[in-house]
């Protein structure tokens, strides 16, 4: 009976701590504290204004994610561009990360770091760029074809073996004599 | 004799652990130590001549098979080691650079407080290198393949505060892991086929087309051919010692060196070399065209090497391992060498990599312009240095023989390109008139450093003569050919000196009309803008939208946990909802389970 | 058997009667004997293994198990001293004494030759786990990660039991070494499918299988250091030594009914491997490699070739001390930081520089590098898949890509780099820290000379 009671209350105390189960969508797959995750999906201006606050945004520039079940709550949308773009020579708090003290971060952060994605303008455009470097490989590729079907040699002369060509070793009929080979005249 | 040979080259790769013991057993003694490592590399390297000498004059190879790892069921895998031509020759080189580089490390590195660290790491890649050239056994080849690969990583990140250099260093090590699938692939397969790991063993199964690929995505990933090669030229972020080491010299011939060992298996086999061939053909070019407008100095030298190993590829491709190894060892020397007079000349003017900063360095820097030039000649395949005889073979080979004609074509305008990107370093940093700061720290009268740069141009100008003479004819080879094929190595190569300098002159007055040619030379083929950008970014958004938010933190949460949760609460709290103290509904629950019960006897009743 | 029972048993009264100071010293000591002892059993005089009596036996897949598990825990005693610095005398003396419950419990489970005996000990190890999760975890949802751990295993191994207690009542003997030598085989019906789903599922859930893995990163990340260590190291390979054992019970069947388990779990190591590349919490990060890896060990324990058992005992036994070893590594930068978030801690190598060569081994370690058995284990696995079908190479290799990808990732972002300037007042690492790295490292390079003791079953 004792038993049954400290198990219904373990079961109990447990229940009640998962009523604080963490919400979808957390940034850890392990899932966060309640502290870390963002709040809920801000919906009047208000609320806008007061995410905008707690993000250390302005309220312009203050976007949240969409509201599409995947729980990024009021999460501020920032600017797809990765740590590259941004000013090398600034004085930044981090200057591996290129990242300021208070500054809001991007959901993707940990992608956007210097050794990972790149989003840094090219000088070319990517049109040109997958034209040309498309364009090389596949016309190398073709070449490459056409090399094997038209082939490049030199003219040889057929191999020259000594006794009559290879007569017995070529499995020649012993008995009879083959006719003598010449390959040169003296 | 045997004894002789066994033991001297075992004494040697014994000596190459000595420095690791010394350091692991005195940690703190770190004062000497870089001295310490090269004096044994260089005692290796003593060691190490006999047996060559004991292998050109006799033809002595041996197979040492010493230390049973384990069993499984039949299939035995034990230490052993394959000491045959390729090990015998690449061996004592590969010292001789190590020594060579080492010597330029103790000048290059002076200033680095963890100069005994980087020696140690040198000399533990040297270690795993030559594990890899003498094993015979493919799970110890597999040993150094990848002990070399984390080498390398652990080098081009040694100045590990710059996030450039650790993004090299993963690139490196991403790469080679790639073409590890390949390897992995050709293990799996012997294992299942042949039953063994042993290099004799291997020889006598019919290795199959996958089995084959295996081993060219494994070349590809190691010796940097198209598609996997955009690492090397990142690799340049190491210390410039490093590159002459690991990215010139011993590292990256080290899938070229792979095929040449399964050469037996795949001579037979016309799809492959086709492959091989057409591989080398595009890297060889792809390569050089990238190399023409650099303006690092280490950059063009790694694209140069990255063309150099696509020409050995093209040589294995023409079924020629032979020459295909010897091009190995006199690149070896000559490459070594341009890095190293890179890195004298990059050290003094102050770190400046710029080749356009620099100029006139023939008057301020004879020794290592010299060497330079020797080094640039002998790669163009000047003759009689050490390229000469490598190259100009390579070529004849390939114009003689029954082969892709696009390949052919390919290899030769490559060969051209290869003038072109030589003159480039030279005209620019030993020409004309000076265009760096007027500060610059220039000293070349450094024993350590004047030492092993002219020991390095000794072997570009000897080296092809004395290779030579030791390979063994495996194939027949074509001694007659018409004047134009037996010149025209030589002939595309002063065909390329002239476009060189008009090419040198359009830089110069600022006439550049090809801009998209220029463009897609000078971002390297914008192939590491598809690769590097496109592939991470899909990578890694999809690892975290889809794998992780989309399938683990809602499908699985919602299916499993979550939505168990919900289903039991909410029948929960209907099921509450109806203990109300009123009759009716406890008379009907009765009813209804009663039925419910009645119903399943009847069927179960009916059924037996 | 009794050997290794009662002296550890007999830790529990050491525990409670060592006075305050020598408290952590007799206890990693005394559990530091019983591992150096229990060495002794890698010596098999015949194949057949050890029949300690009627109920305890062990053989050469158990052995290397049953020595991991002795080995662990002194190593978890020493790992959790800094973690219970601020805890009372008598809570250290429970948190010791839960371990050593864990330890005997595991030692009977590896060591128990009838599978019911295996099926209650395999129940009672979660006892003490659910316990040292929930009470000594650092944060609030440590109680959910208790949750989810309890009932994903609770409800993965009920039909275990029923279907036990079929077999028993068929057999008539569950005595899992001369099992082999009865003859019976389950008819292909539905009931017998049903069967090797039931006996199957409680060792999926164990593993984890990929789908079944969400209570892993939970419990992993919110236990406290030694409940890291011994999930990862020893209660997921109850899962894969369970597979393996109950298999011969239902032959032939596994053949057919493998199938999609083999692809899941080859599909799962994809996508477990890319949830890493994207992990910000590095004991998440540890977590779902161990997921990753486990589903090497659940195809290689599906695939039924002697040379697929072996791959899997030893990757069990590498993964076992490697993982345990980076979530080590884990703890020793979260005592100093106060965070598993990583990228606030980067750049460590400037300040402990010798703790960043223990990352390297055991990232080394991670990514399978030769001649670590890591690689031995990892090569045998694919090489027994790839003779199932050719096909599966590209996924295991691309799975070997990405390992090295998120494996040198975290080292890089840990490791190299700039140091950071709020990180200032870090304590320097401990003797004991590194004593900890060394005894997690020492084993897998001396197993990697002679790997033969953990090959399993090599006939």
């Amino acid at each position: 009976m004792a038993a049954s009671i400290v198990v219904s209350r373990g079961i109990r105390w447990l229940g009640a701590a998962a009523q604080r189960v963490t919400p979808l969508g957390t940034r850890a797959a392990s899932g966060l504290s309640k502290d870390m995750l963002p709040g809920p999906y801000p919906r009047t201006p208000e609320e806008r204004a007061a995410a905008a606050k707690k993000y250390n945004m302005r309220v312009e520039d203050y976007e949240p994610y969409p509201d599409d079940g995947f729980g990024f709550g009021d999460y501020p949308k920032l600017p797809e561009r990765s740590q590259h773009e941004r000013d090398p020579w600034y004085d930044w708090d981090h200057s591996e990360l290129r990242l300021n003290w208070g500054e809001p971060m991007h959901f993707d952060l940990d992608m956007y770091t210097r050794n990972r994605v790149d989003t840094s303008p090219t000088p070319v455009s990517w049109n040109t760029m997958c034209k040309h470097l498309f364009g090389f490989v596949g016309f190398m590729l073709f070449m490459f074809y056409l090399g094997e079907v038209y082939p490049s040699y030199q003219p040889v002369a057929p191999k020259q073996y000594p006794y009559n060509n290879l007569y017995l070793e070529r499995g020649g009929d012993p008995s009879v004599n083959p006719e003598p080979v010449k390959h040169y005249e003296i | 004799m045997n004894f002789t040979l066994n033991s001297m080259i075992l004494l040697s790769i014994i000596m190459l652990v000595s420095p690791l013991l010394y350091n692991m057993l005195m940690p703190h003694k770190t004062t000497y130590f870089p001295t310490y490592c090269k004096n044994m590399i260089m005692m290796a390297f003593m060691t190490s001549l006999p047996p060559m000498i004991i292998f050109m004059l006799y033809g002595q190879e041996s197979v040492i098979t010493n230390w049973h790892w384990f069993s499984i069921t039949t299939f035995n895998i034990s230490m052993s080691f394959k000491l045959d031509f390729f090990s015998i020759i690449f061996i004592p080189i590969a010292l001789y650079d190590a020594w060579s580089i080492l010597e330029f490390s103790l000048w290059y590195m002076h200033s680095d407080i963890f100069i005994h660290k980087f020696f140690k790491y040198l000399v533990s890649f040297l270690l795993t290198m030559i594990i890899l050239v003498s094993a015979n056994n493919l799970f110890q080849l597999f040993i150094g393949w990848e002990g070399v690969g984390i080498m390398s990583f652990l080098l081009i990140g040694w100045w590990y505060g710059r996030t450039d250099a650790n993004t090299a260093a993963l690139q490196a090590i991403i790469y080679n892991r790639i073409g590890d699938i390949g390897f992995m692939l050709t293990m799996a397969w012997l294992m299942l086929n042949s039953n063994s790991w042993e290099l004799q063993n291997i020889f006598s199964t019919n290795m199959d087309f996958i089995a084959l690929l295996g081993l060219i995505i494994a070349a590809t990933g190691k010796s940097a051919q198209f598609g996997l090669h955009p690492w090397l030229p990142s690799a340049m972020e190491g210390p410039t010692p490093v590159s002459a080491l690991l990215h010139s010299s011993t590292m990256v011939v080290a899938g070229i060196f792979l095929l040449i060992r399964f050469h037996p298996m795949m001579e037979n086999n016309q799809m492959i070399l086709t492959t091989i061939l057409c591989l080398g053909a595009m890297t060889t070019l792809f390569t050089a065209i990238c190399a023409i407008t650099q303006n690092d100095i280490k950059k063009i030298v790694a694209f140069s090497t990255s063309s150099q190993l696509g020409l050995m590829m093209v040589t294995v491709g023409l079924n020629q391992p032979h020459l295909a190894f010897l091009h190995i060892c006199t690149h070896a020397f000559f490459k070594a060498m341009l890095f190293l007079c890179s890195g004298s000349i990059i050290h003094s003017l102050n770190d400046e990599q710029d080749i356009r900063k620099m100029g006139g360095l023939f008057l301020i820097l004879p020794i290592t312009s010299s060497a330079l030039m020797t080094g640039s000649l002998a790669l163009v395949g000047t003759p009689f240095l050490a390229g000469f005889y490598s190259k100009d073979s390579i070529i004849e080979a390939i114009n003689t023989s029954y082969t892709n004609s696009w390949a052919l074509m390919m290899t030769l305008i490559a060969t051209s390109l290869t003038a072109i990107y030589s003159l480039r370093i030279i005209y620019y940093a030993l020409l004309g008139n000076p265009r760096f700061s007027s500060i610059s720290p220039i000293n070349e009268n450094n024993p350590n450093l004047i030492n092993p740069i002219m020991r390095l141009a000794m072997g570009s100008i000897f080296a092809g003569f004395l290779v030579t003479m030791s390979i063994p004819p495996m194939t027949s080879i074509t001694m007659t050919m018409p004047d134009m094929i037996k010149l025209s190595a030589l002939l595309i190569t002063l065909a390329g000196l002239a476009i060189g300098m008009e090419l040198n002159s359009f830089t110069n007055k600022l006439m550049n009309s090809m801009k998209h040619t220029t463009n897609f030379s000078n971002m390297l083929g914008y192939f590491t803008y598809f690769t590097h950008r496109i592939y991470p970014l899909m990578n890694l958004y999809s690892g975290q939208r889809i794998a992780t938010m989309l399938i683990d933190m809602n499908w699985y949460e919602k299916t499993g946990p979550k939505g168990q949760t919900n289903i039991h609460s909410s029948m929960s709290s209907l099921l509450t909802s109806t203990q109300k103290g009123l009759i009716k509904v406890y008379f009907m629950s009765f009813l209804i389970s009663i039925t419910l019960a009645l119903m399943f006897a009847s069927m179960s009743t009916n059924n037996f | 058997m009794l050997k290794i029972l009662m002296p550890t048993i007999m830790l529990i009264p050491l525990t409670w009667f060592s006075k305050k100071p020598w408290l952590w010293v007799n206890t990693t000591s005394y559990s530091l004997i019983i591992a150096i002892s229990s060495l002794m059993l890698l010596y098999h005089s015949m194949d057949m293994g050890y029949n300690f009596n009627g109920s305890f036996s062990m053989d050469t897949l158990s052995g290397p198990l049953l020595i991991l598990s002795c080995w662990l825990l002194p190593l978890m005693i020493m790992a959790s001293q800094n973690h219970l610095n601020k805890e009372s005398l008598l809570r250290k003396k429970l948190y010791i004494t839960l371990l050593i419950t864990l330890q005997l419990s595991l030692i009977m489970a590896f060591t128990s030759s009838e599978l019911i005996m295996f099926y209650i000990l395999f129940e009672t190890t979660l006892i003490p786990t659910l316990i040292i999760i929930t009470r000594w975890g650092n944060q609030n949802e440590r109680l959910n990660a208790g949750l989810y751990f309890l009932f994903y295993t609770l409800v993965g191994s009920l039909p275990l039991l029923v279907a036990l207690l079929n077999l028993n009542y068929s057999l008539g003997s569950m005595h899992m070494l001369t099992n082999f030598l009865l003859i019976n085989t389950l008819e292909h019906s539905t009931s017998s499918t049903l069967m090797w789903y039931a006996c199957m599922t409680a060792f999926m859930v164990k593993m984890p299988l990929y789908g079944l893995h969400l209570w892993l990163p939970k419990a992993h990340v919110e236990a406290p250091i030694a409940g890291s260590m011994v999930l990862a190291a020893i209660l997921l390979k109850l899962g894969g030594y369970g597979i393996m054992r109950i298999t011969t019970f239902i032959e032939p069947i596994t053949i057919q009914l493998s199938y999609p388990f083999i692809i899941l779990s080859l599909w799962g190591m994809i996508m477990t491997s890319s949830i890493c590349l994207r992990q910000t919490d590095l004991k998440s990060l540890i977590a779902y490699s161990s997921v990753s890896h486990m589903g090497l060990v659940i195809v290689a324990a599906l695939m039924q070739t002697t040379l697929s058992f072996m791959g899997a005992t030893v990757l069990m036994i590498a993964h076992g001390l490697t993982s345990s070893m980076l979530f080590c590594l884990a703890n020793t930068n979260y005592e100093r930081i106060h965070s598993r978030t990583m990228i606030l801690a980067r750049g460590l190598q400037m300040i402990l520089p010798l703790m960043c060569t223990w990352w390297l081994l055991a990232s080394l370690a991670n990514l399978a590098l030769p001649p670590s058995i890591n690689l031995l284990g990892e090569l045998m696995v694919i090489i027994s898949s790839f003779s199932w079908s050719n096909w599966s190479i590209l996924l295991l290799g691309l799975n070997t890509v990405i390992t090295a990808l998120y494996t040198l990732y975290m080292l890089i972002t840990s490791q190299r780099g700039k140091f950071t300037h709020h990180l200032n007042p870090l304590h320097p690492t401990m003797t004991r820290e590194h004593m900890l790295m060394t005894l997690h490292m020492l084993p897998l390079l001396i197993i990697s000379l002679n790997p033969k003791y953990i090959l399993g079953t090599t006939f």
